[in-house]
């Protein structure tokens, strides 16, 4: 785990990397929606409605919008994808990174949540929105690293940064719970580890009692997080 | 490439020394350096020229109230950190101008890594290590801080975003002034030290 470490400090060192990794400027604060209805949580799944939220198309995300279905990247093979493919699911999206340290340490619990989910019907997303990351259509890199890793669950591709954008996506790793309605149920940490020491088994997971809750049809205990990590470098940001 | 990835992370027993000595010596002065618990009191902490010393979050404290009167730039950084690391030489020229008024502390967090391998004394090793190779001219005004402790502490207290880096002013009664919640261009930072010395 430290060479992994050591590789992914000095893959984030290069100065090519270096130079435009930083967010873009801070976002308008995000205010909560007013008036919207409750998920029926009994309901059968039924289409996501994108159009609640037509009177803030580029707004960011926040909990209780909906998601837009149409949101769509690319997967490891190049080919376009959409959120509309998970319609009726539970998703888990997490921004990721392969060489953000932080992102990489929180990779076992991580395999492990979505392990544990899917059999309860969860897609687990890890979205790359990093430029230096992506910048190889073939994205070679990040193959040989889920290879490596065995990574699990499905890698998408943000290149334009269009997804991290609409969920104002901050840093590696940064954890979206969407229900099966397509409306965004939690985002923030991935656990209460505040220290980065805890043991795996120790810890109380964010995104596991979000999950829990939305599954059961009940309201997360904690909506929204602050997440922790490397910031997400975007495509075209300056230095 | 290859030449650095050999030369930067290796952890040899005389840097180690070499940490553990700055160790002692930084706890001589910070009563919460390098040890997991430590004494409540702190004597007025000597200018650090570049020393890391490894604090929890009342060491930290304990180290700003230190500081005299002179206002305070917290950058929080990790030399994992492309864009932290990018912005510490703008840092560091913005504030020499200012070195008789402003202090700077670099708050590393480092040891904000979950299986990072990193212990404080390790930690701070690798962080003097990281400075020493990139020459980056801290002077007496610059501490180097790795902090050991619960971000959330570090949230509230400073009203921090999350990502790193960002950066904030505090006055001479340690009152948030000033801040940038991301990676700031020189000019930025000058503006950050202009408002410390009001």
């Amino acid at each position: 785990m430290y060479r992994n470490w050591i590789a992914a400090s000095l893959l984030a060192l290069a100065p090519a990397v270096a130079s435009a990794q930083s967010k873009p400027a801070d976002p308008a604060p995000a205010k909560p929606q007013q008036g919207e209805p409750a998920p029926k949580p009994k309901a059968e799944p039924t289409a996501p409605k994108p159009q609640a939220n037509a009177d803030q198309a580029h707004k960011p995300y926040v909990v209780g919008n909906m998601v837009d279905p149409t949101l769509s990247f690319v997967d490891l093979e190049g080919k376009t994808r959409t959120l509309k493919e998970f319609a009726g699911k539970t998703i888990l999206l997490d921004f990721w990174s392969i060489e953000c340290p932080v992102s990489k340490g929180y990779e076992a619990r991580l395999t492990q949540l979505a392990n544990d989910y899917a059999s309860k019907g969860v897609v687990f997303l890890a979205v790359n929105a990093n430029s230096g990351e992506i910048a190889d259509d073939t994205f070679a890199k990040i193959k040989d690293y889920v290879k490596k890793e065995k990574v699990p669950y499905t890698i998408l591709i943000d290149k334009k940064n269009v997804v991290a954008d609409r969920f104002d996506a901050q840093t590696t790793p940064h954890v979206f719970v969407i229900d099966d309605k397509g409306k965004l149920r939690y985002a923030g940490g991935v656990d209460d580890d505040e220290t980065f020491k805890k043991d795996a088994k120790a810890v109380k997971s964010f995104v596991r009692d979000a999950l829990d809750a939305v599954l059961a049809g009940k309201e997360p205990p904690q909506a929204t997080t602050k997440p922790h990590g490397c910031s997400i470098k975007r495509a075209g940001a300056k230095s | 490439m290859p030449a650095r990835r050999t030369g930067a992370f290796v952890r040899s027993h005389a840097s180690r020394t070499a940490a553990a000595i700055a160790c002692a010596i930084a706890a001589a002065f910070f009563p919460s350096a390098c040890g997991p618990k430590a004494p409540a009191a702190a004597p007025p902490a000597p200018a650090s020229g570049g020393v890391v010393v490894a604090v929890d979050f009342d060491g930290l404290q304990q180290l700003l109230a230190a500081r005299g009167a002179r206002a305070t730039v917290v950058n929080c950084w990790a030399t994992w950190c492309a864009p932290c690391v990018a912005e510490l030489p703008d840092l560091l020229a913005a504030a020499a101008p200012w070195k008789e008024s402003v202090e700077v502390v670099l708050l590393s967090y480092d040891l904000m890594v979950p299986n990072s391998g990193l212990d404080r004394v390790s930690g701070v090793a690798h962080v003097q290590r990281f400075l020493e190779q990139r020459k980056l001219l801290l002077g007496e005004h610059v501490r180097v801080v790795l902090y050991d402790d619960a971000v959330s502490k570090l949230d509230d207290r400073f009203d921090l975003p999350g990502p790193i880096p960002t950066t904030v002013v505090l006055d001479r009664d340690g009152k948030v002034v000033g801040r940038e919640k991301s990676a700031a261009t020189r000019a930025r930072f000058d503006e950050l030290f202009g408002a410390a010395a009001k």
